[in-house]
């Protein structure tokens, strides 16, 4: 048995040695073309596009992703998308903003309170080729700069902003897993809005533009999709390109739902930006997202009694909420279904959970003596604990 | 935070926290240990230490690797006989160089993955490699915790190899870190294969017991 484990760990790190030689820091080269039935180009960019994605446009028409041939993807239209979702909210909607507006009245806000927006790179090596010499910069790239500039123009606007700057290189599929803990210590501050920024890997033409009478690079929102809470983020991203549109007509490209999640199931309020392309100048970039920097402080409710969010907003949050539950019970009862292999026996299994370890956890300030009389009893009427034995 | 926003969090709290309660009273803790470890898991989550600042920087959180590490060692050295302990160690360096290897393998980019997020995969593949070499749950379960942290030592020899100035922080998301993600998931894996495993052993041995005393039903086409 032992030597059995020793060989597969040999395997593996064999494997290792080998994915020395696969690992790569950087992107590959190139970029996928999406297209309509016509042959129209909807978006151009170096994000790997999948079946099942979809994009919002810069005129907010939403395109579905169905068929993918090595690096042209082809879409049907979906409409056009209401961003803000406010003309029909729905009776639950309607009993919130009752709900809000009476708290309001009865315990008013005095003031406003301090907003807070955090901004972090999870691949810190990204450069725009022009300007800073390199796509990549594994000590840092010039993304960081883009950063930093976003930050400036919000703490122009008194919003507090707090930059993290860690390198979470390499760029390999563990950034995300690194970048995670940077969120994490980002959430204690309780930022108002998270932004992971980065650069997209495209054509220069396809992020250049002139917008508020400047050259800049567009910027694009990117939404996982592989996240429980995805109906949320998506509707605060309807909302920060409801607000861009609004504020610089043609800042935002539009809005990409892809596979992944990019810790977006840390929290409702973590966004992803790609400010811009490697072929794109660095200054471009900053100059675009520093407009973008005007849009955020409607965004994140400077000036409002309580936290902004749009009706959209919510119905996003809610929906995610009801997809977590409808996971869970999902995940329970297959559970059952496949540790007992029928309905009855699934039925009892959890009947017999909630007579013996709710008991238990109700009781927690008696002895332990009783609890463990507790437990045999549950033994005794059929309850299998086949872990105990420590052998799956 | 909007109050959709609010209850979508403690929603996602609950059921997860729900879920590593479940988990760990799975380890044979008593339902005190279990809650007691799981706040300790979230106290310690707010709790850094900076182990090293030069050559590399080396973070480390309480409730993101400490409290599972030390819960890794309580559970190998409790474990029934020294073939478990063995099992189980060997199962840490397997899983570990799962990780740590596939980090390399699979594409950088989320969208470029064929299947689900890296985290997913990472936390999936920490529980079967960790459930395959280990074979019990309790080492599946230390497995998926103890290789995530392994697979983040690697790294950051790596880095300090490479001369990259990078952080390694482990289990820096505190009790939503990968680490504890991917050894929860490791005892849900370990519970679902180990029960229907057990299960087809227990609905094949009822069979041939009805078939032994009936030998008509023998071949009757029920499947």
């Amino acid at each position: 048995m032992i030597f059995r484990l020793l060989l597969v760990l040999s395997v593996c790190l064999l494997v290792v040695s080998a994915g020395q030689v696969l690992a790569h820091d950087e992107l590959e080269d190139g970029y996928f073309l999406v297209i309509d039935e016509e042959g129209r180009v909807v978006l151009e960019t170096g994000i790997v596009v999948n079946v099942g994605d979809s994009f919002i446009d810069a005129d907010n028409r939403k395109w579905e992703i169905y068929r993918v041939e090595g690096r042209t993807a082809f879409a049907r239209s979906a409409g056009v998308v209401d961003l803000l979702g406010s003309e029909n909210p729905t009776w639950f909607e309607g009993f919130l903003a009752w709900w809000r507006g009476l708290v309001q009245r009865v315990y008013p806000v005095q003031g406003e309170g301090q907003r807070v927006v955090s901004i972090y790179h999870t691949h810190t090596a990204e450069s725009y080729e022009p300007t800073d010499g390199a796509a990549f910069k594994r000590e840092g790239g010039g993304i960081l700069e883009v950063g930093e500039a976003l930050a400036e123009a919000l703490r122009d606007k008194g919003i507090e902003v707090i930059h993290d700057k860690t390198n979470h290189s390499p760029q390999d599929a563990a950034a995300y897993d690194r970048s995670r803990r940077t969120v994490s210590k980002l959430l204690r501050r309780n930022p108002d809005l998270i932004l992971d920024v980065h650069r997209d890997t495209a054509r220069r033409a396809a992020y250049e533009d002139q917008v508020a009478g400047q050259e800049i690079t567009k910027v694009m929102i990117v939404v996982g999709r592989q996240n429980p809470q995805m109906s949320a983020t998506l509707g605060l991203a309807k909302r920060m390109k409801a607000e861009a549109d609004e504020v610089h007509p043609g800042l935002i490209k539009g809005i990409f739902f892809a596979k992944g999640k990019y810790n977006q199931d840390m929290s409702p309020r973590v966004l992803l930006i790609e400010v811009g392309s490697h072929t794109n100048d660095r200054e471009d970039a900053e100059r675009g997202i520093a407009l973008l920097a005007d849009v955020i402080p409607t965004l994140v409710g400077v000036g409002a009694p309580g936290p902004g969010q749009s009706a959209g907003e919510t119905r996003g949050s809610f929906n995610a909420l009801w997809w977590v539950l409808g996971l869970s019970v999902l995940g329970v009862v297959g559970y059952l279904l496949v540790s007992t292999g029928s309905l009855k026996e699934a039925r009892e299994k959890l009947s017999r959970y909630f007579s013996t370890e709710f008991k238990d956890v109700v009781r927690l300030g008696r002895p332990e003596g009783d609890r463990r009389e507790g437990r045999e009893q549950a033994g005794k009427s059929g309850e299998r604990r086949p872990d105990r034995d420590g052998e799956g | 935070m909007p109050v959709g926003s609010i209850a979508l969090l403690i929603a996602i709290v609950l059921v997860y926290f729900g879920l590593a309660h479940r988990v760990l009273d799975r380890m044979r803790l008593t339902d005190r240990q279990a809650l007691l470890i799981l706040l300790a898991l979230i106290v310690g989550s707010f709790i850094d230490f900076t182990l090293l600042t030069r050559p590399i920087e080396l973070m480390v959180n309480v409730g993101g690797a400490i409290v599972p590490i030390a819960l890794a060692v309580w559970l190998l050295a409790t474990a029934d006989s020294p073939t478990e302990k063995v099992r189980g160690t060997v199962a840490i360096f397997v899983t570990g160089a799962a990780i740590y290897a596939l980090a390399k393998i699979i594409p950088p980019e989320p969208t470029d993955n064929p299947f689900l997020d890296p985290s997913y995969v990472f936390a999936g593949v920490a529980g079967v490699v960790g459930y395959l070499s280990g074979r019990s749950r309790r080492s599946a379960f230390i497995a998926g915790m103890m290789g995530i942290v392994l697979a983040d030592l690697a790294q950051m020899t790596e880095n300090l190899i490479a001369g990259i100035a990078a952080r390694t922080w482990l289990g820096g998301a505190g009790v939503f870190d990968t680490v504890i993600l991917a050894g929860l998931l490791a005892v849900v894996l370990a519970e679902v294969v180990g029960e229907t495993a057990e299960r087809l052993v227990r609905t094949g041995e009822e069979r041939s017991e009805a078939s032994r005393r009936d030998p008509n039903r023998e071949g009757d086409g029920t499947s």
